[in-house]
């Protein structure tokens, strides 16, 4: 049984490696899966608008690591904003997503929506939880990577690589392609 | 002749569907209908909104924001759809999208948002008095939530209906989140069909 796991995952490097993967839209390492990723098509603001509701537009927020960043007060005006979404498929023991890397983005954050009686409430959470040998759909109106304060316009057909890391240590490179809002 | 077929097949549908030709609406009903609350506020091309200058149209509208990566871009999503699907009814339509983020809801981006789904899409802002007092006047929940270790510093817990005033501006309808394309463009149709007096 162990054999044939290390088998399997030397059989699974041997792919990556060949760089069979690169080309399809997802790619794989160990345990986590990506299948169907996108993202939503979303243009970003006009550069130095100043005729925001809140005067001070500091662009240039100092962000050390990703995933870290931490409040500046009231600078939040005028930053366009996309998510990615894709099904994470489990082939191993439990693992979770616990960062999310892009350069399209200044922050890149992994984020859940609630519904409520109708009422929408998006949080911030810390991972994404993926069972063993299960799935989870990261979609509309639930789990999804936020992009935050795009740097550059998503049009369709764009493409966006968007880097995940596993609890487990492993990153996934995600190649998604830009959909219509 | 293919037109009057395509219009004879509606209609006979419309009669199927509809038993006794009093066609069961899919969204929820307010019922008796009363007027709409006026929304005093100014789209995103600066011009002054006046829900009564829409007499005769029927208004689809629904609060949310810029911001919101979610069920915001997929409702508006459903209503960029529900207007190609109604073809030239699309005319006797408007899409009205109410702010609940007015301070980071500024026109130049809301020009930019709405454009993407459909240019003729109106975003309304304005004094944040009047902004509250809509949400009060359509039961639209609206919370600032503080996202403290988030780029975004804030967000806004938001209710996802969509609303419709008929054209003699009544509320009449209104859609739950999630609600299909398909579901919304029939109940336009059918208030397009049986017009209200008065
Ligand atoms: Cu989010
Ligand atoms: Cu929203």
């Amino acid at each position: 049984m162990r054999r044939l796991f290390a088998l399997l995952a030397v059989a699974m490097m041997v792919v990556g490696l060949a760089g069979c993967g690169a080309s399809q839209s997802g790619t794989q390492t160990g345990g986590i899966t990506v299948r169907d990723p996108w993202v939503r098509a979303a243009m970003m603001n006009m550069a130095g608008d100043q005729s925001g509701a809140m005067g001070n537009m500091q662009q240039s927020t100092p962000m050390a690591g990703m995933g870290g960043g931490h409040s500046h007060g009231s600078e939040y005006g005028n930053t366009a904003v996309s998510a990615a979404y894709m099904v994470l498929v489990n082939n191993g023991a439990a693992d979770a997503i616990v960062k999310a890397e892009s350069d399209v983005a200044k922050s890149v954050e992994l984020h859940n929506v609630i519904m409520e009686n109708n009422v929408m409430q998006m949080r911030q959470v810390e991972a994404i939880e993926v069972p063993a040998n299960g799935q989870v759909e990261l979609k509309p109106g639930g789990l999804h990577v936020m992009l935050i304060g795009l740097n550059r316009d998503l049009k369709e057909g764009d493409e966006v690589v968007i880097k995940l890391t596993t609890r487990s240590g492993k990153t996934i490179e995600v190649k998604a392609p830009v959909r219509k809002p | 002749m293919q037109r009057w077929l395509l219009r004879f097949f509606a209609i006979l549908a419309a009669l199927a569907l509809s038993g006794c030709g009093a066609y069961e609406f899919r969204g929820t009903m307010l019922e008796p209908p009363n007027p709409a609350p006026e929304l005093p506020l100014t789209d995103q091309f600066g011009n002054q909104f006046q829900l009564s200058n829409y007499r005769g149209k029927i208004v689809l509208l629904f609060f949310g924001f810029t911001h919101c990566p979610d069920i915001c871009p997929t409702a508006l999503g459903d209503l960029k759809r529900v207007m190609e699907k109604l073809g030239s009814d699309a005319a006797k339509v408007q899409v009205v999208f109410v702010s609940v983020d007015p301070e980071r809801d500024t026109p130049e981006l809301m020009q930019r948002y709405l454009a993407a789904f459909n240019p003729t899409f109106l975003g309304l802002n304005g004094d944040r008095a009047l902004l509250e007092k809509a949400y009060k006047d359509y039961g639209v929940t609206v919370i600032r939530r503080d996202l403290p270790n988030s780029g975004l510093g804030y967000t806004i817990d938001h209710s996802g209906y969509i609303y419709a005033i008929d054209q003699a501006g009544n509320w009449r309808l209104l859609w739950a989140h999630g609600t299909p394309v398909d579901d919304i463009v029939s109940d336009v149709q059918a208030l397009l069909r049986n017009p209200p007096r008065s």
